[in-house]
Order: structure tokens, then sequence, then C-alpha cells
């Protein structure tokens, strides 16, 4: 059974089409959700927590339908992207409030942990109002921790929250999903999705354009090379022998090095040691400048 | 699965009670009994205190004071939430919408029934308590009609407040005042009738006694179901990504 099952689901508003027809399964582990502005991110997001109903298709969690099943909400968390909170309430009171209406038998130490996990217990008796967007941020999260939920849906957890507090947040993130729970992750960060979720979910205008581990992704668009920096003793020597024996698609020379249009990867990083050694050229240093997840992103949305 | 929420009650009463409006809702009893003031010189200048109590009753308590009051808390106490997106809170949590719907509406309805209760209690202080149970029970159930037409209506639309003035103003204050069809369509004209039938004057209302209790209490009861009904419905788009 997985722990998210959204089968051909869309989501219309009269003519405009936000979400068509997405169908994915996912297991436990941190899952990032990406997308440009628009792309149906929240749609998405707000449909997997039952604050919106698909137009089409079916949602189920934990192997359970999410419309008119209230109950469910005691293994999700969701911690939603707008700032709005109970303003005239302390940290502390509004998280025992949540905790109280998820009916936790103890309200007040289940607040304490959440309080804690987040780093917020010297703050927990200010007003919300008195919060800064960070600590805000924050305290969303920590309500949707109470519980101690199997599933967390977070919408741009991260926003808001300085650097030192970001480090903390995705670490937190990343342990809980260690711990066999399932998070599913918006964020328009590249950089912090790379750093916490093993697998990743691209959409673009509504429609899923991939989903799996980002590298593996990466592999799989042969039509888009990778490019490689090569730091080495004779770049105009390696950059000739490459281009001769067709293991590139394209060079470009610099006075450290060479920057390589890679195609085939296998056939590339097989070869280059054996070239090197014949040639006697230094390899000092070798950089996958797209392997990563802004490249991917970049290429998928184009 | 519990139909009602105690927690959403005590944070639905925390809202009302711990933001400006309690304080519009106090000025707005207080102002219920300023004209009773100005009617204690019309007593001593020979006018009969029974047709005064009757007519601050109609034009000012029913009239005013207790749609006014049920408006700004029923219309306000789930639409706010929903507007600024907190309502998420109480969505994402394992709490039935039917049992969000009861305990918002109990809670406003609890604050409503305190003070257009307060409101007319003010007659007993400034106009002695003949007939004074007839006006408290007439403000009670025309109380439960107008906050719950309003919750309701506040699931609805986005403006309710404005819906609300303009129904009270425009339709009960104008043409229910000039077309009789148009006033079949008001609370205020049965709340009017129940008071005229419990107190016997002459001539008796058009409605009989249980008929504008019914009729009332069943625009109390419909609205309440509907509310249910449309939340249960209800989606939360907030703002797109």
């Amino acid at each position: 059974m997985s722990v998210i099952s959204v089968k051909n689901v869309s989501k219309w508003y009269g003519q405009v089409v936000a979400v068509s027809d997405i169908s994915f399964e996912l297991e436990p582990g941190v899952i990032g959700l990406l997308g440009p502005n628009g792309a149906g991110k929240t749609t998405l997001l707000k449909m997997l927590g039952g604050l919106l109903w698909p137009s089409k298709g079916e949602i189920r969690l934990l192997g359970q339908p999410i419309q008119g099943n209230s109950q469910i909400y005691k293994k999700i968390g969701f911690c939603p992207e707008p700032d709005a909170m109970y303003d005239f309430m302390t940290g502390s009171e509004f998280l025992e409030c949540n905790a109280g209406l998820q009916k936790l038998s103890d309200p007040k130490s289940a607040a304490r942990r959440a309080l804690e996990i987040v780093d917020l217990t010297a703050q927990k008796d200010k007003k919300i109002s008195a919060y800064s967007r960070g600590m805000r941020q924050r305290l969303k999260l920590a309500q949707s921790l109470l519980h101690d939920p199997e599933l967390l849906l977070l919408d741009e957890p991260l926003k808001g929250a300085d650097p030192t507090q970001r480090r903390a947040l995705i670490e937190l993130i990343k342990q809980l999903g260690q711990a066999g729970k399932t998070i599913f992750v918006s964020s328009h960060v590249l950089y912090e999705v790379e750093r916490m979720a093993h697998e990743i979910i691209f959409i673009n205008r509504g429609r899923l354009v991939a989903l799996g581990d980002f590298h593996a992704i990466r592999e799989s668009m042969y039509n888009r090379p990778h490019k490689v920096l090569l730091e080495v003793s004779d770049p105009t020597k390696l950059a000739s022998l490459l281009t001769e024996r067709a293991l590139v698609s394209g060079v470009n020379l610099s006075t450290t090095g060479v920057t390589v249009e890679v195609t085939q990867a296998d056939a590339f990083y097989g070869n280059l040691p054996k070239l090197a050694t014949e040639t006697g050229i230094q390899v000092r240093k070798l950089v996958s400048l797209d392997d990563d997840l802004e490249s991917v992103f970049h290429y998928l949305v184009k | 699965m519990t139909m009602y929420s105690i927690g959403i009650l005590k944070l639905s009463l925390r809202q009302l009670i711990g933001q400006h409006r309690l304080l519009l809702i106090a000025f707005l009893t207080v102002l219920a009994i300023m004209p009773m003031l100005i009617a204690l010189i019309e007593i001593y200048s020979g006018e009969s205190l029974q047709e005064i109590r009757r007519g601050l009753f109609d034009g000012m308590t029913l009239g005013f004071i207790i749609p006014v009051i049920s408006l700004i808390l029923s219309a306000t106490i789930l639409r706010e939430e929903i507007q600024t997106q907190t309502v998420n809170y109480l969505i994402l949590k394992p709490i039935s919408r039917t049992a969000i719907t009861l305990s918002k509406w109990s809670a406003a309805m609890l604050i409503a029934l305190i003070f257009n209760a307060l409101s007319v209690l003010g007659l007993i202080v400034v106009l002695e308590s003949a007939n004074i149970e007839t006006f408290l029970v007439v403000g009670l159930i025309a109380t439960l009609a107008y906050g719950s037409f309003y919750f309701f209506w506040s699931l609805m639309i986005d403006r309710v407040l404005i819906g609300g003035f303009i129904y009270l103003i425009l339709w009960e204050g104008i043409i229910g005042n000039i077309s009789k069809p148009a006033s079949l369509l008001s609370i205020r004209y049965y709340a009017h009738s129940m008071e005229q039938a419990l107190l016997g004057t002459n001539p008796a209302p058009d409605v009989a006694l249980s008929n504008s209790v019914i009729t009332l209490l069943t625009i109390a009861v419909l609205s309440l179901v509907l509310a249910g009904w449309r939340l249960s419905r209800m989606e939360f788009p907030g703002s797109s990504d």
C-alpha cells in the first residue's frame, strides 16, 4: 500500500486547468515537490490535504480516501503556506489549542515537545503577533508535528527562516524521513529540496513532468548533455583527444581547464582515466556543472 | 464521530470576546438602553408607558439592535477564519465539518443571546418589568432566526456584513414596510407578529402565534442545516501558487 496514491487527478476552475491528469504513488521518505510559480504545486498539496477536491480522479492517503474522512487527520500533519495564525495567542497557547483540537491526551506536553523541536521554547510566551516571519514559520511547522503524524504535507516550510534555522529545519525534515515518515514538501528553493529530498516530483503547467531520484532523472535526459569542468595539465591536448574519439559533443577551453559537453556519460567517465594514463595528462579536478537539481529543474521547465 | 467540538467552542468564544468586536457589541447594547432614558422624559410628560415600551422594543431593540448584534457575531465567526485562512487549522483536524459548523454557530449564538437579552432587559431597568418576558422570548427567538440566517449566508458570500445590512435596511426596513408580500419574506415580520400575538394587541396580527414561532424556528434550523451542508462541500483554495 502506497502512503500517497494519486490516480488521474485533475483540478479545474471553470475554463482554467490547475492540475491535469496527474498520477503517482509515493512510499515513505522525503519527497520534494517542485515547479515554477503557477505550476499547480499548492493546488496539488491542498488536494492531498483535503482543502480542495479533485474535479476528476482519486486521491488516497495511507490507503484511505480523504473526502469526508476527518479521522485521517490523526495521521496527517499539514503545514500551510499562508502566514495566518491566531495572533492573539502566545506560541504555547496556539500549540496547546491545536493539540486539543487534535484530541491529544496531554496537549501541554505535546506543545512543549513541538516547541523544543522547532527551537521556540524561549519565545513560547510571546504573542504570535510579535513573532518574526521565521518564528511564525517554525510555529506552523510545530503544529503539524504535534501528533507525531505518519504523513507530513509541508507547503514552503522554510519560507522566512534565517540560514541557521533553515539548516536546522532541513536536518529535522531529513531525520523525520529517515525515521520512516513520509514527508511531501514543496519549495521554490531547489538547493534546499536537493539537500532534504530523496525523490522529487516536477510539475509544470499542472502536468507531471518528472518523478523520481533527480540524478536518475538527469541521467535519462539524453538530449541534454552534461557539462563537466576538467582542470588538467594540458587542456588543449585533452580537448583534442576527447573530440577525436567522439567522447564529447562540445568543448570550451579556458586558461585553467576545459569544459566539455558529455552526451554519453558512461562512455566518457569510463574512458577518461584510460586516456589520461595513455597520454600522461594529469587530471587535477573534475566537476559536474549541471548535475544538480537546479539544472534539472531548468531543463524540465524549458 | 462526535458532532461537537468543545475546543472549537472555547477558541471561538475567545475570538469573540478578545477582540474589538465585543466593544462594538457592548456599545450597541448600551445604545439600546439610551432611548429608554429619553423615554423617561416622555413618561413624565404624560405618554402611556405601555406604548412607549412597545415602541422602543419594536423600533430599536427588535428593529435594529437584535439583528445587528446577530449579524456582527454570526456572520463573522466563520467567514473571517475562511478569509484569513486560519480555518485550515480547524479543517485539518480530526473534527467533522458538522461539528465545526455546530461549534462555531453555538459560540456566536451564545454571545448574541447574552447581549440581546441584556438589551431587552434594559427595558426592565428603565421602564419597569411589565411584559418583559414577552419581549425576552421574542428577542431570543428572533436572535436564533437572524443569527442562523446570517451564519448560513456567511458561508455563501464573501461580503456578508454588507449583504446583511442591505437586507436589514433595504428589505426589512424599507421594502418590507411598503410591500406586504415582501414583508412576508422577512424575519422581522414574524418576530413582530409573535410579539403582537403574545401581547394580545388589537387588531390581532395576521399570522397566528404558533405559525410565527414555527416560521422563525424553521428559519433557524433550516439555515443551520444548510450551513452544515455548505461547509461539508466547501473548498479552501486560498491564494494560488
